[in-house]
Formats: structure tokens, sequence, C-alpha cells
């Protein structure tokens, strides 16, 4: 005998069910194609998010089936997964019935048929879990960061009477048939119990009922999807397909070459992109961006979550407002650090850091309105290549007495050393430089500096807005490396890292771009940098760069170097890794005072002595820097001291170790 | 109302000077131009005449052309047009060439207001715009940290002095030059910085009728090195202060 069940109880009906399906498709599209036109008010075109069209399409596809970007463990998951699981696998036996039915195919017999009915009966039962949770957390716990908006109860009725129709169905068809694999549905074989006994004619209103009730629920479902929340199926799925591969990673360069432009950035809403605009709408206000700002949980009057919200309402009524000052104030704007946790939480993947340098860059090289202190910055890198006008022969005192060779006198280096501004003046900083460079000698590098002849690599000019400025340095960067046969770069900063590696690229300048610590891996690897003292015995913390940990997942290079100075892993601290909480300092944070709410700084470093630490290794000069201030704030001089892994490796390194030595020569 | 102002391009006194091998002139190649700062002022000033009057504004340079860096940085800050006197590369003005190289320029453009920086950064020469109102025959002040255009053709000017203000009436036309905390000048917006590019700016020679180059010369320049005294205060934070500050009260 055939494993399967009847199908076609009311086959003479499906003129209806067509003409229902058809209208609720209809709905659906002409609410789809409403949506659509508002992204359209938007700039660019549909090209530039469609380059690697099928690893876009495999992402999404992973994205959405096993919920990754949703699976966060500061955040309950498991009742969306429930429901999407779910829901996934509603529409699979959907289909399967069709495929049955319409075309006689075995897609609804067999064992398969046995799977799918339990998979079908137990995930009614989680969706219906799932939906309860939601209501919950909706209505009676009620998440700071959560929105809730008007009309959010209508998705979860229709979410929730889904399979709650089907499973009653179900139940019903088991009280009367002699249903050989009943228990293969566990949960509706338990409801058929309460229709047991009932008589043929209340029988077939009852399921006739129920069919036509199910089968409603699943043309509302469809029907509303664009006219309430359930649209993030729709554009939450776009937003995962078009994501910017590079998002805030490489910002988009602006082209200025239009001379009689009198707007650049993001004044009103049409100025942005359409992806921001399907940003926009994709939010569902599930606050995970918020809960996650260093700017937010330091009091700050940033939410990216609410941006996003102002948005979407500008969005609306396609407002000709300007957003900065009215929609956002300046100070919200200033406050973010792009330090992209708000971009790794977001379930949707909204681009909200390039999002936010677009508004910035309206605020900066249109109307030239900004934090006095980055004029000073920005007249700094203009004119001495450094945001302190400290004087551009004095970029390199950080080398005297150390033998590097300047490249121009050296073009055969295996290695370009980018130090960055930071740690070629600040003088704490400069020291890490000197680490770095020490370690290289040590395990024999050939390399050179540039000298007076780098300049500021740009970051945080590009991410405060001032992106004719960051053009300006990057061709001057590119025009001085031009001559060379530099094939690798290694710097010293995170931030010209990321720009070097990812932003240059895009204006003519490419490298090889590695940060210290992984070309410091590679020569520990090589068996270059043996270790020679005795580790010492402090307890070590490692602090997370966002430049390293969120924008390029590398948490794995600094530890193994730590482990390997050390003779043991380091000390972790709650939020590290890719949940690292940022130092205060990127996004040109580092140029400006920090006025409101607390000192990101001193909320971090706070984390950082709750471990325990006595040495608090970083791999980013910013970092380290941020962090000596809020020590120094907190009085732990002298009880805690921060250190540059290279300065830990080069003590363990270099003989007579590097840390309590006065500038060593060679 | 006509205002001219006039502008220098100057070393970015971040950068440390070249001694050229005759030791009498700086190298200039490797340095970095930019307005000078209390130029700046002066041209913000300006610039802020023409959005509250509707003064016209013009700003005019003599050299080449890191002269014509500086009345495009000037254009970017909403100045209208420009002239530029240009000298054969090479040739060096003092404080009294200078001011017969503006000479025609100025009376044919014949301005309400002359503004000036109080002096330039580099040289830490004030003599032009001082200079040119004698050869005009307008009244000036200079130093000047507040100004106001008053009634009938007249500016009230503020000056600090030591220990107080002054504050000036005077009639037009006159000289300005400014001081630092007149204003905060801008940084220019981009739109205007690339509408800088397209700015009328004249060229005109230096007029031959005067020896321009007669007068001093310089005879030698020496780079002056500073060695910072560096002191580390040990002990506790209330002691080292008290010393640093004892320290300072003493030596500095």
């Amino acid at each position: 005998m055939e494993i399967t069940r009847t199908l076609g109880t009311y086959s003479q009906m499906y003129w209806l069910l067509y003409l229902l399906a058809g209208s609720a498709v209809v709905v659906c599209a002409i609410g789809v194609e409403r949506q659509v036109r508002r992204w359209r008010l938007g700039q660019g075109k549909l090209q530039d998010r469609l380059d690697h069209p099928l690893n876009r399409i495999l992402a999404v596809v992973v994205d959405l089936l096993t919920q990754r970007r949703f699976r966060r463990a500061q955040h309950p998951w498991h009742f969306h997964a429930f429901i999407v699981w779910g829901f996934a696998l509603f529409f699979l036996a959907t289909l399967c019935v069709m495929l049955q039915e319409h075309f006689g195919l075995p897609t609804f017999s067999g064992v398969w048929y046995l799977g799918l009915k339990l998979a079908l009966d137990l995930f009614a039962l989680l969706v219906l879990t799932g939906v309860s949770f939601a209501v919950w957390r909706r209505w009676r716990t009620q998440p700071v960061e959560l929105s809730r908006p008007a009309g959010s109860a209508l998705p979860l009725v229709l979410i929730a009477l889904l399979p709650l129709t089907g499973l009653l169905l179900e139940g019903v068809r088991l009280s009367r048939d002699d249903d050989l694999w009943a228990l293969w549905s566990p949960v509706g074989y338990g409801v058929a119990s309460f229709f047991s006994g009932l008589d043929p004619q209340s029988y077939s209103t009852l399921h006739q009922g129920l069919w036509w009730g199910h089968l409603s629920v699943a043309l509302v479902f469809i029907a509303v999807i664009p006219f309430t929340r359930l649209f993030h199926l729709a554009s939450g799925t776009a937003a995962l397909f078009f994501v910017d591969r590079q998002g805030a990673a490489a910002l988009n360069p602006l082209d200025f070459s239009d001379e009689d432009a009198t707007s650049y950035g993001v004044g009103t809403i049409k100025d942005f992109h359409w992806k921001r605009l399907l940003d926009a709408d994709a939010c569902t206000g599930c606050g995970r961006c918020e809960a996650q700002c260093p700017a937010w949980l330091t009091k700050k009057p940033l939410s990216p979550k609410e941006l996003g919200e102002a948005l979407s309402t500008q969005l609306s009524n396609k407002s000709p407002e300007l957003i900065a000052g009215t929609v956002v104030g300046d100070e919200a704007l200033w406050a973010c650090t792009t330090c992209r946790a708000c971009e790794v939480h977001c379930p949707m993947a909204i681009e909200h850091v390039p999002r936010l340098v677009d508004l910035r860059r309206y605020l900066v090289l249109t109307e030239s309105r900004f934090p006095a202190e980055l004029q000073t910055a920005f007249r700094g890198v203009e004119t001495s290549g450094n945001p302190w006008s400290l004087p551009r022969q004095g970029r390199s005192d950080w080398a005297q007495g150390l033998d590097i060779p300047l490249l121009a006198d050296a073009p055969d280096s295996e290695v370009l050393f980018w130090p960055g501004c930071a740690a070629a003046y600040d003088h704490r900083a400069r020291r890490t430089a000197q680490a770095q460079a020490l370690l290289f000698h040590q395990a024999g590098i050939k390399f050179a500096i540039l000298g007076a002849q780098e300049s500021c690599c740009g970051d945080a000019a590009r991410r405060t807005g001032n992106e004719y400025l960051f053009q300006s340095l990057a061709e001057k960067n590119i025009a001085t490396l031009a001559p060379y046969r530099v094939k690798t770069i290694v710097t010293g900063c995170p931030h010209c890292f990321n720009t070097l590696q990812n932003e240059y690229p895009a204006l003519g300048g490419q490298w090889q771009v590695i940060h210290h610590t992984t070309f410091l891996q590679r020569l520990v690897q090589e068996g270059r940098l043996p270790i020679m003292t005795a580790p010492p015995a402090a307890v070590v913390v490692y602090h997370d760069s966002c430049y390293l940990a969120r924008y390029h997942g590398m948490t794995g290079e600094p530890r193994f170097l730590l482990t390997q100075a050390l003779g043991q892993s380091p000390v972790e601290v709650p939020r590290c890794g890719e949940e690292t909480f940022c130092c205060g300092g990127g996004g040109g944070r580092f140029w400006l005072e920090e006025r409101a709410g607390v000192a990101m700084r001193s909320e971090r470093f706070r984390e950082l002595k709750a471990c325990g630490a006595e040495v608090i290794a970083t791999a980013c000069p910013i970092c380290l820097t941020m962090l000596a201030d809020g020590l120094k704030e907190a009085g732990e001089e002298g009880r805690i001291s921060i250190h540059d892994i290279a300065e830990i490796l080069a003590d363990a390194c270099l003989p007579g170790g590097f840390i309590y030595m006065e500038r060593r020569t060679l | 109302m006509k205002v001219v102002v006039l502008v220098n391009a100057v070393p970015d006194t971040a950068a440390t000077p070249e001694i050229a091998p005759d030791g009498r002139s700086v190298l200039t190649e490797q340095l970095e131009f930019v307005l000078d700062p209390y130029d700046e002022y002066a041209v913000e000033e300006a610039v802020r005449l023409k959005e509250s009057l509707g003064a016209e504004v013009i700003a005019v340079s003599i050299g080449g052309d890191v002269a014509r860096k500086a009345l495009r940085c000037a254009f970017a800050m909403g100045v209208e047009s420009g002239v530029l006197v240009r000298l054969p590369g090479g040739m060096e003005l003092t404080g009294r060439g200078r001011s017969f190289c503006l000479l025609p320029t100025l009376r044919e453009l014949s301005p309400d207001l002359i503004l000036a920086g109080k002096q330039t950064v580099d040289s830490d020469d004030a003599q032009v715009p001082e200079r040119v109102a004698e050869l005009l025959d307008f009244v000036h002040a200079s130093a000047v940290s507040q100004l106001t255009i008053g009634e009938g053709a007249r500016l009230l000017v503020n000056r600090e002095i030591e220990g107080g203000h002054l504050v000036i009436d005077l009639p037009l036309p006159a000289v300005v030059t400014t001081e630092k905390g007149i204003n905060i000048p801008r940084y220019p917006a981009l739109p205007q910085v690339l509408k800088a590019k397209s700015k009328p700016l004249h060229e005109v020679a230096p007029p031959l009728d005067v020896d321009l180059t007669a007068g001093w010369q310089v005879e030698s320049v020496t780079l002056q090195h500073t060695a910072r005294k560096q002191q580390i205060f040990s002990g506790d934070i209330i002691t080292g202060v008290q010393q640093l500050a004892e320290l300072l009260r003493q030596d500095a």
C-alpha cells in the first residue's frame, strides 16, 4: 500500500481556491511594487549591488535557513528561528501537496511523506511556542530596545493561526480517518482525541470550515505581507541580497568631477542610495543595534535604530527636509565611532555605518558644520599630513637610532613599514612602532619606511565625512608610492591597514597590506622570532580593536602572539572578539572631545580591569592611547599597564627584553 | 562698498625649513605653503562684509604660484575675484618694494576698505598694509580685534591694548589689519572649494617706474634649535604638581 493520504477532498472547489490565491498574490504584488517605488526615489543603479550574483544568492539562502545573522548569544533568537523554519516547512509541504495533486509526482507519499508529516506536526508546535514567546516579549517583558509600533499584533496573530488551524485540521481528519500513520503526527493525534465520536455531518462541516479557514489564513498572510511588519520577509531578504559586500570597510568614493555641484553627501532622503532606503524599510525595530551601540550605551544621543526609523518616516513623507540637524541631531551623528557593533548584530545587515557617514559628508562638505576640534585636525592633515600639525620632518623621529632606511634609499626592501600618524608622533604610541621595527630586525626582515613622505592615510578624515580630504590624501600617498616597487606594506595601525587594503584600490593603490599582528604571527610560525625570556607572571587581558575584530574578523592573530609570548592564553574580557566594546577612538572620534555621557574609554577600561588584568594588551595605537587615558582617569597608573602586543612580544623575543628598557639601539 | 583683502602665502609654520647653501634664504621647494593665518582673519572678515552688506571683495597678492594658491584659498572662503602681481621667479621684495608693487593695482581698484593680516607669520613683517595706507593716504588701524561698519561711511574698530580696549572711529577709505580673535575663519564647504578653481584671477606685472628691490637685503638666516628641557617629577601627584608650579614660576 502506498504511504500517503487522500488529497483533493475539495477538488470541485479548486476554481475558488485559485481565484482567492490569485487575488492574494495580486494584492501582495501591488503592495510590493508600491514599496519598491519608494526605494526608487534613491540614487544609484540596481547594478551597483549585483556583483557576484551567485555568491549573493548563496549567502541569502544560508542567512535565511541557518538564521546565522539572527543567532547571537546576546539576544533571544530561537523563537524567530522556529517560526522561520516552521514556515519554510509549511511552504515546502504545500508545494509537495500541489505537485502530487496536480502533476502526479510522488512528492507527498512514501517515507518522505512520513518524515514531512512528523516535521510539520512538530514545527507547528514550535511555531506556536515561538509566537507565544514573541507575544510575551512584546507585551509583557518589553525590552527597552524593541520598537513596538501599532499594528504589530496582526502578523503575530496570522503566524499563530496558520499552525493552529493546521493542527486542528489534522486532528479532525485523524479523528475520523483510519490513518495507519496517525502516530507520525503526534500533536495532531493528540488533538484528534478532542474530536472523537463526531457524527459525519458535523465532521464534514467542521473539516470543511477548518480547511477553508486554514487556507484563508495562508492567503491573508500572503496578501498583507507588504502592508504589515511581515514585509520584512521581502525587504529583509532584499536587504541581505543587495548587501554591500565590503560596506563600512570600504566606503563609497564620492565623485568630485562636477565642479558646479552644490551639494555633497546626503542632505535629504532622496539623496541616499536606493539601498539605504531599502535598509530603512527593512528595519523591524528589533533594537539589537541600539543594545550594542557603544555611543548609546555610554549615554550619547545616538541610537542607530531611531535613526533608521526616522529615515523610514522621512521616506514615507517624501520629505524635502534636511536630515542632519532636524531629523537627527548633529551630536548624534558625531557620536558614532564606526565600530560596527550595530552592523554585526543587525539581522538584516543594514549598512548603519556608511549611512551615517553619508550624513556626516553632507555636514562637512556641503554645510561645513562640525565640531571645532575637527577643523584643527583637518587643517593639520591638509598641511602637515598629521592631525596634530606636527612637522612632516618629525615623522620618522620615532625611528632614530633604529637603523631603518628610508624607502628612497632602499627601494628594494621586501616590506614597507607604515607606522601611521599615531605611532609616528604620539610619544607613548611610538614605543609600539619601535617594538615592531625591532622585531622585524630581529627576524631579519629587509624593510624601509617612508618617513616624511608618509601622510595620514585618511581613515579618520573619511569617516568624519571629509571625503575630499580623504581622496586628496589617498592620491598623495598613492603617488608617493608609485615610483617604488612596493609589494607588501605592513601597518602598525588597524585603521591604516583597513584603509590601505580596502579603500585605496578604488583610487588606484594596490598592494598586499598586512597588519603587524598577522605579519608577526607569520614570523613566529616560521621560527624567525624564537621566544627567549621566561614569560612574566602577570595577568594579561587582550582588548580587541574594532577594526581588526569586526572589520576583518582578526581575533586569532593577536591571541596567538600573546599566547606565544606569555606561554599561556590571555584572560578574556566578557565583550571580546567580534563582540568587543569600542575604546571610543574610531571614526575620527580620536580627534574629538567626548563631552556627553560616560567616556567610552573609561567604560571599557573598567570592564578590562574587572577581569583582574595587570596588563592590557592592544594591537592598535588608537586603542592604546584611549585606554591609557581611561587608565589615568581611573587613577590606576602604576597598578595596571597597557602595551601593544608587539611590545609584549618584543619583551619576550629580544635579548634584554623591551618594555622596561629605555629606547634601545641595535 | 568695495573691500580689498591683501593676502600672502607663507610656509606652514609646523614645518622645519632648510637653509639654502648661500645662507641667505630658506629652501622653499620642500615647504608646504598656506594662506597666512592672520590673513585668514582678514579674508573671513571681508567675506562676512560681503554676506552682511553685499560688499564686493577682491583679494590681492604678490608673487608666483604659491601666491596664486593663497588667492585660491581666499576664493574658497568666499572672495569672488583676485589680482596677482606676478613677480619674476626668484625676485625677493622688502616691505617697501611690496607696497610699491601693490600701489597701481590698489589705485585702480580704489577700494573703500583694505583688510590685511596684522603681520606675516613667516618673517613677522608688519609693514605692507601700513605703507600702503601711507602711499594711498588712507587712515589706518592695526591689530584690530573687532570691526563694525558704522553710519555715514565710518568704521568702528576695537583694538586690544595692554590691559584694556581701545575703540576707534575712523572714516573710510581705510586700511585695517586683523588680529587673532576677530573671528573664527571658516573651513570652506566643498562647493566653494571647487568653485574657487574657476573664479577670475587676473595677473598684472609689477610697476616699472620704481626700483622695487632697493633697500635692505638679508645678510644671513640661521635656524634656532631650542633644546626642550625635560624633567620627570617622581613621587606622589600633589608634590609633583607643586614642584612643577614652582619650576614654572622660576624658569619659565
